[in-house]
């Protein structure tokens, strides 16, 4: 039964005083999300904020070495950005495979983190690439990496009385990332499984890589031994080893896969490598052609 | 529960009223404004039956507070042809030569997403007309006919000179 008390912010200012005002008010930025979760019974707020009319909080910026992301920007402006298709280029494809052409035109990028679905597909992404998020409240800001945000299905670390101001991307020269998904069709599909892959080339070896899976734990993970495994390796080495499935079943101790309506664990398990296999060497190849 | 008051263009009449702040568009324009041609499917984002253009982008008014539609611009197919009754749009010409109206429930959905996929992108792909209806269920499962109208529709914008009506 949706019956909460909607408050309309118009500027960051009144967002603010709103949450000051009312810290446990549910922020609403797209709805995309939160009607169908109120529907259902999972989100009970009493006060819902409405923030989809605070252009500050929206926008694409690259400033010294950081990619600057509005959490208001939605998934349609993110895939179709020059800037992050270049810059993150795993973070233009998750957004690019999000529900459909319509919702992608409402739901934020912002809206994806806070909802933090184990499915969420800007999540492998955002993870891959290091992305630092800015939390707000009236008493300041807060910085902290999003892997750090995400703590359970649903569930992150969303301070009463803050909201999500930014979201930083470290940029380096020689990187290149990818994300990948699969669901049940192409449009309108929870991801079955989702996987990003960031890496940064120096003469000949993989110098850093983050790898990061979806729908295969409580929340979004880093795949740390499969990272480990592969950092330091020479491009060749990397190569082989992807031949030969060598790493593959390091990957396999990285995640947790469950059986749900939309796939079985074992499935996922099988499915999960694969993905991060292609994004791996998807991020490769990009690293290599310099963008 | 709160109270909203709202000023929007529907079907390019000034609106205002005065709404919950829980209500979403969909309910709005079915129930306020009587505009029945939204069809309410799934209302949760799924099936794309109640597809309305929202500031030139084919939106779910399902996943819509109507207090957040304050200030914008909304088309249903009330609106479509325009302001002469009988005329249909190019495009409802094109969806009736190419078969592409079944049971009728998905076809305001498709015409609306058609418009605004077309205003955007005057000659879409066949694929970029598939994407475009990619989150529109029609269960009769008409689609290869709905994609042939939407090309079809390309043509007579085209030729009729008017592409962005």
């Amino acid at each position: 039964m949706r019956d909460f008390e909607l408050l309309v912010a118009q500027s960051r200012s009144r967002l603010l005083g709103h949450l000051a005002e009312h810290p446990e008010g549910k922020i609403v930025a797209g709805a995309t999300d939160f009607i169908p979760l109120v529907d259902a019974g999972k989100l009970r707020p009493k006060i819902a904020i409405d923030i989809s009319k605070v252009h500050e909080l929206e926008g694409i910026e690259e400033l010294a070495g950081v990619l600057r992301l509005g959490p208001l920007t939605t998934h349609a402006r993110a895939a179709e950005s020059s800037l992050v298709r270049e810059q993150a280029t795993a973070l233009a494809e998750a957004s690019a495979s999000v529900a459909d052409p319509s919702i992608r035109g409402r739901a934020t990028l912002g809206g994806n983190i806070c909802t933090s679905s184990p499915a969420g597909d800007s999540l492998p992404a955002f993870l891959a690439l290091g992305a630092e998020l800015t939390l707000a409240s009236a008493t300041g800001l807060r910085r902290l990496p999003i892997k750090d945000f995400l703590v359970g299905p649903g569930k992150n670390d969303l301070r009463q009385g803050e909201f999500l101001e930014r979201i930083d991307v470290p940029l380096s020269a020689s990187a290149g990332s990818a994300f990948y998904k699969l669901g049940r069709r192409k449009a309108m599909a929870i991801s079955v499984v989702n996987a990003a892959a960031w890496m940064r080339i120096e003469e000949g070896h993989i110098v850093d890589i983050r790898i990061a899976m979806g729908s295969v734990a409580p929340t979004p993970v880093r795949c740390y031994r499969a990272e480990e495994s592969i950092r330091g390796a020479t491009i060749i080495d990397l190569k082989r080893k992807a031949a030969d499935g060598e790493w593959l079943s390091v990957l396999r101790k990285d995640i947790s896969p469950i059986d749900d309506v939309r796939a079985g664990g074992a499935y996922r398990r099988q499915v999960a490598v694969s993905l991060a296999e292609r994004a791996v060497l998807r991020a490769l190849e990009r690293a290599e052609a310099g963008i | 529960m709160s109270l909203h008051a709202i000023k929007l263009k529907v079907n390019g009449c000034p609106v205002e009223a005065t709404v919950p702040g829980s209500m979403t568009l969909l309910r709005f324009l079915r129930d306020e404004l009587r505009l029945t041609g939204v069809k309410d499917g799934c209302a949760e984002g799924d099936c794309g039956a109640c597809t309305v253009i929202l500031d030139a982008k084919a939106t779910k008014s399902c996943l819509v507070l109507a207090a957040q539609a304050d200030g914008s611009e909304v088309t249903t197919i009330e609106g479509l042809a325009g302001e002469s009754d009988k005329a249909l749009h190019p495009i409802q010409e094109a969806f009736l030569e190419a078969g592409a109206v079944q049971c009728g429930y998905c076809t305001p959905g498709m015409l609306l997403t058609a418009k605004a996929l077309l205003d955007a992108n005057p000659h879409p792909t066949r694929d970029e007309a598939k994407v475009a209806i990619s989150g529109n269920l029609c269960r009769c499962t008409g689609y290869a006919k709905i994609v042939e109208a939407i090309l079809l529709a390309a043509v007579k914008l085209d030729s009729s000179g008017r592409g962005n009506a």
